[in-house]
C-alpha cells in the first residue's frame, strides 16, 4: 500500500496554546462539576468518605487532653475510644455511615446520624454507659440505654428505620 | 466583667440571652451538637448571661482571655426560655430516674475575693438541674443520669441553629 506524506498545506493545523476564554472556561467548569456531582452520587463512595472521616476524628480524639473544649471536660478514655471503634466496625458491616464522630464534653464520644430532619445519636460515655437517641426538629427525643451487643444491633436497626422514615 | 461589689441578680427574664462557647466541629448539619454541652458533676452548665437589656455581658466576652486561649471558637446565644424546664421519665420506656427541673442561676466568678476561684467574670451563670421534688436552692444540685442528660442536651441544642450564632467558630 503506497504511503505518502500529505502536502504541507493539507496537514491538520494543530496549534496548542493556553487560552483564557471565558466561554471555554465556563463550559469546562460545567462539565467538571457535572462529573464531580455524578461521583458524589455514588452511595458507596459517600458512605466510605463518612467512615474515613469518622476514623480520622477518632484518631484525633485519642490525642485530646483534659480541658480540650475549654470547659475543663475530660478527654475520651480508652473504654470510650475502643467501644466507638467497635461500633464503627459494626456500622460499616451494617452499611450505616455516621454523619460525624466527635468528642463529648460529657467525657466520651458521640456518633451522630442525620438524614434530612431525622437525627439519631449514639453517645459512649467514659463511665461505660452507651446511650442512643432519635429525634426530629418537631418531636421530643426518644432516649434509651444500650446494655449489650444484642441491644446495640437493635438500636442500630431502630436508628436506620428512624432515619429512613 | 469585674464584680466590683455588685450583687447577685437572681431573676432571669425569659428573653434574656445566655452565651455558650463552641468549637467548629460541634456544629453538625445546621445545629449545635449536644456533645458541646457539659454537665459538670457538682454544678450546672457554664454560660454567661446577657443581663436585663444586655447590660451584663456581650457574646464576645465569652471569648475573652489575656492569652488568646479562646481565639477562633464561636459563641451561641439562646434565650432563657429555651431551657427545657423539666424532664420526666418515660414510663413506656421503663425509665426509672426521678423527674428533674432545670433553671439558670447567676454565679459570678470573683478571683479577687474568692481564694478558691481563678477567674473573674460577673456575668457567669449556670444552668442548674435539681430533682423536681427538692427545693430550689444552692447545694441541691443533682447531676442527672446519662439518659436524662442526653435528653436535656438534645432538647436544648435542637433550638440552637444558625440564627443563634453570635460569633461563628472557625476552629
Amino acid at each position: 500500500m503506497p504511503i505518502c506524506e500529505p502536502p504541507p498545506d493539507m496537514r491538520p493545523n494543530l496549534i496548542f496554546e493556553t487560552v483564557n476564554h471565558e466561554a471555554i472556561a465556563t463550559a469546562y467548569e460545567g462539565i467538571r462539576k457535572a462529573l464531580e456531582a455524578q461521583l458524589l452520587q455514588s452511595a458507596y463512595l459517600m458512605q466510605e468518605s463518612y467512615f474515613e472521616d469518622a476514623l480520622k476524628r477518632l484518631a484525633t480524639a485519642r490525642s485530646l487532653r483534659r480541658g480540650w473544649d475549654t470547659y475543663d471536660s475530660e478527654a475520651p478514655n480508652e473504654y470510650a475510644l475502643s467501644k466507638s471503634e467497635v461500633i464503627l466496625q459494626f456500622l460499616r458491616r451494617e452499611n450505616l455511615a455516621p454523619k460525624r464522630l466527635l468528642p463529648s464534653a460529657e467525657g466520651g464520644v458521640g456518633i451522630s446520624f442525620v438524614e434530612g430532619d431525622n437525627r439519631a445519636e449514639l453517645e459512649i460515655f467514659n463511665s461505660g454507659e452507651v446511650v442512643a437517641a432519635t429525634y426530629t426538629s418537631q418531636s421530643e427525643p426518644v432516649v434509651w440505654e444500650i446494655g449489650t451487643d444484642q441491644s446495640l444491633a437493635v438500636a442500630i436497626a431502630r436508628i436506620r428505620v428512624h432515619l429512613a422514615s | 466583667m469585674y464584680p466590683r461589689g455588685r450583687p447577685i441578680v437572681p431573676d432571669f427574664e425569659p428573653a434574656e440571652l445566655l452565651f455558650l462557647r463552641y468549637g467548629a466541629e460541634h456544629w453538625v448539619e445546621g445545629q449545635l451538637h449536644q456533645t458541646a454541652v457539659k454537665f459538670p458533676s457538682k454544678s450546672g452548665v457554664s454560660v454567661n448571661r446577657s443581663g436585663p437589656s444586655g447590660a451584663l455581658s456581650e457574646p464576645e466576652d465569652v471569648l475573652f482571655d489575656e492569652h488568646g486561649k479562646y481565639n477562633g471558637l464561636g459563641v451561641v446565644g439562646f434565650a432563657v426560655s429555651a431551657i427545657p424546664p423539666r424532664l420526666d421519665p418515660d414510663h413506656d420506656l421503663k425509665e426509672t430516674w426521678p423527674s428533674f427541673v432545670f433553671f439558670p442561676r447567676h454565679v459570678p466568678l470573683d478571683a479577687e475575693n474568692d481564694p478558691n476561684e481563678t477567674e473573674i467574670n460577673y456575668a457567669h451563670s449556670e444552668i442548674w438541674s435539681q430533682r423536681a421534688d427538692s427545693p430550689r436552692m444552692p447545694g441541691q444540685y443533682k447531676e442527672p443520669s446519662p439518659t436524662a442528660k442526653l435528653r436535656f442536651r438534645i432538647q436544648l441544642c435542637k433550638i440552637i441553629r444558625q440564627e443563634q450564632i453570635c460569633v461563628k467558630a472557625v476552629r
